[in-house]
């Protein structure tokens, strides 16, 4: 870590503070980055969606971190940083540069390595999927209307006629007129996609949440393995000729 | 004890002022690149600089374009990248739609926690490293995936140890980090194109876009995030920019900082939130301006102002406002067929009212 990107404060807040979710926290290297010491000037809170709606405040997450009250931690770990809008409005505003989002983004990836988000994450699963074995975020088919009843009535006309309307969109883009994914990502790109999950600890991390979704992938990857890894070999000795 | 913290950092702060943040990336990864820790992926061809905060330079390459998409767009707009590339087909710029492509997963992390830092700069660098090895420039259809890779290039130049993580992982692709001279945005594109695309224009489009009134809505991850690369410098002016060039009345209103309710994860699991964050800044578009038009950059707010509109009627509340990406406008102005081309009849809230106002038959 440079000189830049020291910073006393939260060195100083890490040797005098306890608790375990507190510990964890402060083990990510962009808590350094987000937090400069607070006014309690509530900037932040002015200009929070999620603070307009629900019980939460970015404020308090800075504060709480200074602090290091492990109670009102405890309370946002459970459950309270599910409702950040992740929107970084917090980040723009703050007089302090100080990042609430981003501390929070830093629990929530506790929270799920720590076994408290299976609530948050329910009602998940069909994206964590199509990530982890289409490459893709998002499909048409995911869009249905009775998952959005709320979208109005031209969802239901726009969804029976998806077909017809992508293939007259896509004519000559090859790839693109596909609906149970985004686009028609390569096997070779969804391997080398489950690889970095695979090799990142990513992977792991998404059987605490769903065990049978690790499974999935892992068999996926086997089945392919062996075509994959010649290809990926091939690029290894490409790229190292092209280093000599 | 939160007085004497703050304290300390309040004396660190005066010291430095208070933008001590202030960096210059460039100058960081050109240094990086001299070390041998990093290559950068330098723009190829034509490019033209355009201002960012404190007056530093992007460089926008106006050709190669390596076209990094969004799957939210794919899905659910598809009338963005249609667009896009259209209006690349008619300005005769080379473009790349690689399906060896995968997503950018920020919008999974920031709405699951799913995943981790080198899981997602590692997918960031293998997208890079696909436009690096194809020869073309990488630019970004998605605003969630430009926030991500502007925040990506910085976490990887400013961290050794992120940087080492993803550089062994890529070595197990057979890849190497391969960071892009610059983080462009389509929206930034069409901007730097600004020009050549009023001189392309048909001209009957053009007197139909005369007079439009619109207000514009920009992603939050494309200026908050990271907010000292965009264009304009704190504030965007791309899209409103690139509007006005085109003749349209662009008019300001007072919640245009407001986040759209998207929040990843609300838009599909809490959506009385995104409801409720649209109502007040959907009222605020209708009592201060009523226009003819929202215009966007973002996939994250296309598809919330498109979709929370009907809805609003449950509280008594009656919007209608055509929600439309900077590009299906240029593709508009370029002569596209508003269905066909722009995909404009995937949107949910009538666009048909705006076409009838343009003077463009879409039937
Ligand atoms: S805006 Fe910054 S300084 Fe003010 S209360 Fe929020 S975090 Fe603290
Ligand atoms: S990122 Fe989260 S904490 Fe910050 S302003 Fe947005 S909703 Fe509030």
């Amino acid at each position: 870590m440079s000189e830049e990107n020291k910073n006393p404060v939260t060195e100083k807040i890490e040797s005098t503070k306890g608790g375990h979710f507190y510990k964890e926290i402060m083990k990510d290297f962009r808590i350094k980055e987000s937090l400069h010491g607070c006014l309690n000037c509530g900037t932040c809170v002015a200009n929070c969606p999620a603070a307009a709606f629900y019980d939460y405040s970015p404020r308090e997450v800075c504060q709480m971190i200074i602090e290091g009250d492990e109670e009102t931690i405890e309370e946002y770990m459970k459950s309270k940083i599910w409702n950040c809008a992740q929107c970084y409005s917090c980040k723009y505003r703050c007089p302090k540069e100080n990042s609430a989002a981003d501390i929070v983004m830093a629990m929530r990836e506790i929270a799920v390595r720590e076994g408290l988000a299976a609530e948050a994450l329910a009602g998940y699963t069909r994206i964590a999927k199509l990530v982890l074995t289409r490459g893709n975020q998002l499909a048409p088919d995911m869009l249905s209307p009775d998952a959005f009843p709320d979208w109005g009535p031209r969802m239901i006309e726009l969804s029976s006629k998806k077909m017809e309307m992508r293939e007259e969109l896509f004519e000559g883009f090859p790839g693109m007129n596909v609906v149970d994914r985004a686009w028609a990502a390569e096997d070779y790109t969804i391997y080398e996609m489950q690889k970095i999950w695979e090799e990142s600890g990513a992977l792991e991390k998404v059987g605490t949440v769903f065990p049978f979704l690790v499974d999935i992938v892992q068999d996926d990857m086997e089945e392919k393995a062996e075509e994959m890894e010649a290809k990926i070999q091939e690029k290894k000795e490409k790229l190292e000729a092209s280093k000599k | 004890m939160s007085y004497e913290i703050n304290d300390v950092k309040t004396g660190i702060n005066h010291a430095k002022g208070m933008n001590y943040h202030v960096h210059d990336i460039r100058a960081e990864m050109k240094k990086l690149e001299e070390e041998g820790e990093i290559k950068i992926g330098h723009i190829i061809g034509q490019y033209k600089e355009e201002e960012v905060m404190y007056g530093i330079k992007k460089k926008v390459p106006l050709d190669m374009h390596y076209q990094h998409k969004s799957c939210g767009q794919c899905a659910n707009l598809p009338g963005v990248p249609r667009s896009n590339f259209y209006y690349r087909d008619k300005l005769g710029i080379k473009y790349y739609n690689d399906m060896q492509q995968t997503s950018c997963t920020a919008w999974n992390y920031h709405a699951s926690g799913l995943g981790n830092l080198v899981q997602l700069a590692s997918v960031a660098a293998r997208n890079w490293h696909r436009a690096y090895e194809e020869g073309y420039n990488f630019t970004i259809h998605c605003v969630t995936s430009f926030g991500n890779y502007l925040e990506m290039r910085h976490l990887l130049v400013s961290n050794k140890e992120l940087r080492d993580s993803v550089k062994k992982v890529l070595a197990k692709l057979g890849r190497e980090l391969v960071i892009p001279e610059e983080i462009v945005h389509d929206s930034e594109i069409a901007y730097a194109l600004r020009d050549k695309i009023l001189a392309a224009a048909d001209p009957e489009r053009i007197e139909g876009i005369k007079g439009l009134r619109a207000v514009e809505h920009y992603g939050c991850h494309f200026f908050k995030q990271v907010s000292d690369d965009i264009i304009g410098g704190k504030r965007p002016i791309v899209v409103g920019g690139l509007a006005s060039h085109l003749g349209v009345q662009m008019e300001e209103y007072s919640k245009w900082f407001m986040c759209c309710g998207f929040g990843f994860r609300h838009i599909l699991v809490n959506r009385e939130f995104t409801r409720s964050a649209q109502n007040i800044k959907l009222k605020a578009i209708k009592q201060e301006v009523d226009p003819d038009m929202i215009l966007v950059n973002c996939t994250g707010c296309g598809t919330t102002f498109d979709k929370t509109q009907w809805i609003q009627k449950a509280v008594g509340e009656d919007y209608h406002y055509p929600v439309v990406f900077y590009s299906q406008l240029a593709a508009l102005a370029l002569g596209a067929h508003p269905f066909k081309e722009a995909g404009l009849n995937f949107h949910v809230t009538p666009v048909e009212p705006l076409l009838d106002k343009m003077g463009i038959a879409y039937n």
